[in-house]
């Protein structure tokens, strides 16, 4: 417990009260609410909150991930280990059409994989079990367009999110009222910040995936960034050698649209060392936020998370 | 990136340590994008060495194209805090957008809101979660409109310390008699308003200086520069001080064993041992432990979300507010009080429909009954109005279905706020500050009940059960009664109603002349049912009836119908006028008597109340099987000597308003 003085918080002990305050609004005023979980350290820190808000139960809701077929090998084996020790159950959602279509983020491109496999996929499960809200990882200072993102973001039968016609939200009053088929995400760590989640990470000995601490692992170099083979599915054209370099990832997604960081960062304080000292923003090994300008805000608004 | 690169660099577990140990500060930024109010963020981004290279390069980038308020070339670091696209191609910042920073002793949380005048909303949002606001105001142009309205609505939502950022120092030749004048003005204007700290700087967000470094043109201010200031002052208005309070969020009934009651302390501390009250029930018990994940805790205190059980088990539910035995005193239970609103909706204020109201834990029935006033932000004048429009604030008289825990604002941020919610279209209407809870002035009335339609409701309720009945009255969220003679199966009604709510105030009108077998019946209920009994007796005793006044009236006598009124009405009246329930529920059946078979099962009773009877058609062999399912006592040897025949009405069930 680090608290300032006997009666005060520290920064992170006030971020965790305030997930917590919004997890048990979210089970005590909607009827069937879900966890969205994509393994990431975001998510790993949301189901330990979680945990937190509902102990000594285990949290009263599923975790659904959509999943994509191209997650990372180490991503799925810890998800089936931190499910496990949850006591929560676990809904996994694969876009039948997109599997029908054989789509890949190495034939289709990351907009088109991203849109199939992602928000539409989330779109079906969530039609599919009737969410009424939805708990999602994002924070306001991963982009530009999530800075304005309510907590409580209501969003149409449709899915759609509409920047310009938000619900004003005050103090820790959240305004839960829907209709029937319209639902509400939910972004309990939505005032955390990335070295806020990597310090929570550390005081609480959370467990995380292990691509985040470097090793040796084979890379390709495409574009100026190093994509990890993690499977036979990735293509190496004549002119592109397999190389083992020691690397980690800062954020975790699809493999072929993640890229590896050269780093020999492999305990969390040199985890965050190097995040304080690097000189590009989190997202920027994300290849699906460059596709054009603006372009999170338009996939948000098409039902993206 | 980075502050701090050196202790990084070299110690990181040390700087990890200084880290976890940092405290968090909320302020709200004010103003135009004329002022330079992204500017000054954005500078205080960028000097604070938060902003990465990646970044640096997109801004750097979009100057060149002449996307920001710049002439092109020059670096904007106002578009480091830019926004959605829509915006940028605007030009402003048409919403609140939060940016986050942190220094070796701070973590930031900026709530950025704009300044026009039809944001008024906006900058309510934003305020309501802050606890500095940094006021912008343009050097070349002093106090304007905008910078009243600021401090205003500020002020309204109760943040106590202010900075006046003098911006743009550069463009006055960083004249002091500047500085000085705004410094002066400002002071005489906000003597009106409820801020009780205010500093001043001078700045040049565009040259940065005082914004985070003093820099050199300014030698005559002595104070600390915008950074410094903002790391130092000490906001907390201590809230660890106060009455404790827990609204209660959620209860956590992991096994039959446990039960938790979850919330966030909105002020004081606790611990176990400590006696608290339930409101609005106002049953007493005593803290067991505080439950967390990380083990027990032996105190807690405001902002913390906590777990607490209780060593005497009552029943509380979501909605309900703990609160210390002793210290209950600022926080009450209300149905009825004075409130602030800015009003946030294109709709405008209705007087004339229901709105959800929020506060706390609890939702509730709302209409506004009257506007005493509007206020005008621009000039903080009075005036009338019939309604609320956008961006309006106005003085409301607020009545509630029933009473819920409260406070005045200004003595708890957390059960003196609400926000009222359109019940039609789900928006959120209007933010509300509770100014006066003193209700004395104001008129009874309940139209929400009053405006219940009966044959609809007659209608709905037809092929609904009786439990579905006693659940349907009990969510009218009237104060609620039921009453019993405790004559024969009178425990399946007071059984139902215990189901729901064990703390249902249940009325008995004892004459006195009740048989030994009912007396005993009664307390055999009571105790197996755990029944909130309130029992209400004749103001002439039976013995002294009997004795002087020649005891029971036969039924032809004359004096039996001033008997009848002495034994049985007036207590009853009483009971309702003290009580004043909004719903009744009866045990009644058609069965019973002529009377009764005419009867339906919601009708208006006396005293304005909703008189619910769920076991009208219910038939004798109804009412056993029920005793017999839920084990439950019985005594058929019932006889109310003050009736004289069975079936015979005392005139109870037909009093009407």
């Amino acid at each position: 417990m680090s608290s300032l003085s006997k009666t005060r918080l520290s920064h992170l002990k006030q971020l965790e009260a305030e997930s917590i305050h919004i997890m048990r609004e979210v089970v005590a005023e909607f009827n069937n609410p879900v966890m969205l979980y994509s393994i990431g350290k975001d998510s790993s820190v949301m189901l330990h909150l979680a945990k937190k808000a509902f102990f000594p139960a285990p949290p009263p809701f599923k975790l659904l991930h959509v999943d994509t077929t191209w997650k990372f090998k180490d991503m799925i084996k810890f998800r089936e280990k931190a499910v496990a020790q949850s006591g929560m159950e676990l809904i996994t959602h694969i876009n039948p059409d997109g599997v029908a279509m054989n789509i890949s983020p190495f034939t289709h491109g990351s907009k088109v994989h991203t849109d199939i496999m992602k928000t539409q996929g989330l779109k079906q499960a969530l039609d599919h079990h009737g969410f009424d809200a939805a708990f999602g990882g994002a924070r306001r200072d991963e982009e530009g367009s999530r800075a304005k993102e309510r907590i409580f973001s209501f969003r149409s039968k449709k899915h759609r999110w509409d920047p310009k016609n938000q619900r004003p939200e005050l103090w820790n009053l959240f305004n839960t009222r829907i209709n029937k088929g319209e639902s509400i995400r939910v972004f309990p760590i939505s005032n955390w910040t990335e070295l806020d989640i990597w310090q929570y990470i550390h005081m609480e000995k959370i467990d995380i995936v292990p691509l985040y601490f470097a090793a040796k692992r084979p890379v390709v170099r495409r574009d100026g960034i190093d994509i990890m083979v993690d499977d036979e599915r990735m293509p190496i054209a004549a002119n592109e050698t397999v190389e083992q370099k020691t690397v980690r990832f800062r954020t975790l997604g699809c493999y072929p649209l993640t890229g590896a960081i050269e780093s020999t960062a492999n305990t969390l304080p040199e985890i965050i060392q190097e995040m304080l000292l690097a000189k590009s923003s989190e997202r920027q090994g994300r290849l699906i936020d460059a596709d054009q300008a603006g372009s999170m805000e338009l996939k948000k608004a098409e039902g993206y998370f | 990136m980075s502050h701090q690169s050196q202790l990084i660099e070299q110690d990181i577990h040390r700087y990890l340590d200084q880290h976890e140990h940092k405290s968090l500060l909320r302020l709200l930024t004010c103003g135009s994008v004329d002022d330079g109010k992204s500017t000054l963020i954005g500078r205080l981004l960028h000097d604070s060495k938060l902003v990465y290279e990646d970044q640096l390069a997109a801004v750097k980038k979009a100057s060149v194209a002449g996307q920001g308020n710049q002439d092109s070339g020059e670096l904007d670091l106002a578009l480091l805090v830019d926004g959605l696209q829509a915006e940028r191609e605007q030009g402003i910042t048409i919403d609140v957008a939060y940016r986050y920073f942190s220094t070796n002793k701070r973590k930031f949380i900026i709530a950025d809101t704009p300044g026009h005048e039809q944001y008024t909303r906006n900058m309510a949002t934003g305020a309501s979660n802050c606890d500095l606001a940094v006021i912008l105001v343009d050097a070349r142009k002093g106090l304007l409109t905008q910078t009243r309205r600021h401090s205003f609505i500020v002020s309204l939502l109760g943040i106590k310390h202010v900075v006046v950022a003098v911006n743009k120092m550069d463009l006055m030749d960083y004249d002091q008699n500047v500085f000085e004048q705004i410094q002066q003005d400002y002071r005489d204007f906000s003597k009106k308003l409820d801020i009780p700290n205010i500093h001043f700087i001078p700045v040049s967000a565009l040259a940065g200086d005082n914004v985070v470094d003093k820099g050199t043109k300014m030698p005559w201010y002595q104070g600390q520069s915008l950074l410094h200031l903002l790391e130092d002052i000490d906001t907390q208005t201590d809230l660890s001080k106060g009455d404790w309070q827990l609204p209660v969020q959620y209860v956590n009934r992991s096994n039959s064993d446990f039960r938790g009651y979850c919330g966030t302390i909105t002020a004081g501390s606790i611990k176990p041992g400590d006696d608290i009250r339930v409101l609005p029930s106002g049953h007493t018990s005593t803290i067991k432990s505080i439950v967390t994940a990380d083990g027990d805790l032996h105190q807690a205190f405001a902002p913390m979300a906590i777990t607490v059980t209780l060593t005497q088990e009552i029943d509380i539910s979501r909605g309900d507010t703990l609160v210390h035995a002793s210290n209950a005193a600022q926080t009450t239970s209300a149905s009825q009080f004075k409130a602030h609103l800015v009003w946030m909706d294109q709709q405008t204020l209705s007087l004339s429909r229901d709105y959800e109201l929020k506060l706390g834990s609890r939702r509730i029935n709302a209409r506004i009954k009257h506007i005493d006033h509007i206020i005008n932000v621009n000039t903080l004048e009075k005036g009338f109005s019939e309604t609320l429009t956008l961006n309006e604030i106005g003085l409301v008289e607020v009545h509630l279905d029933a009473p819920i825990p409260a406070a005045q604002f200004n003595h708890s941020k957390g059960l003196g706020s609400f926000i009222l919610i359109d019940k039609i279209s789900n928006a959120t209407a209007a933010a509300g500050m509770i100014e006066d809870l003193n209700t004395a002035s104001f008129a009874a009335a309940n139209d929400h009940l009053a405006a219940l339609n009966l044959p609809q409701a007659n209608q709905q309720l037809a092929s609904k059960s009786a439990q579905e009945v006693v659940e349907w009255a009990m969510g009218l969220r009237g104060k609620t009664i039921v009453t019993t003679n405790f004559g024969p199966q009178e425990a399946v009604l007071l059984h139902m109603v215990s189901q729901v709510a064990a703390d249902t105030k249940v009325l008995w009108i004892d004459s006195g002349y009740n048989m030994p077998q009912t007396y005993a019946f009664a307390e055999k209920v009571v105790k197996q049912l755990k029944l909130n009994l309130v029992a209400y007796t004749p103001t002439v005793s039976a013995a002294r009836q009997d004795a002087v006044l020649g005891g029971i009236p036969t039924i032809d006598d004359p004096a039996h119908a001033e008997f009848t009124e002495q034994f049985k009405l007036e207590p009853f009246k009483r009971a309702m006028a003290e009580i004043a329930p909004d719903v009744w529920l009866s045990a009644l059946r058609r069965e019973q008597s002529p009377l009764r078979q005419q009867m339906e099962t919601v009708a208006h009773g006396p005293n304005e109340t909703i008189k619910v009877s769920p076991l009208l058609d219910w038939s004798l062999e109804d009412m056993q099987a029920y005793l017999t399912r839920h084990g439950l006592p019985d005594e058929t040897r019932y006889f109310d000597p003050t009736k004289a025949q069975a079936g015979r009405e005392c005139g109870l069930h037909e009093l009407k308003n």
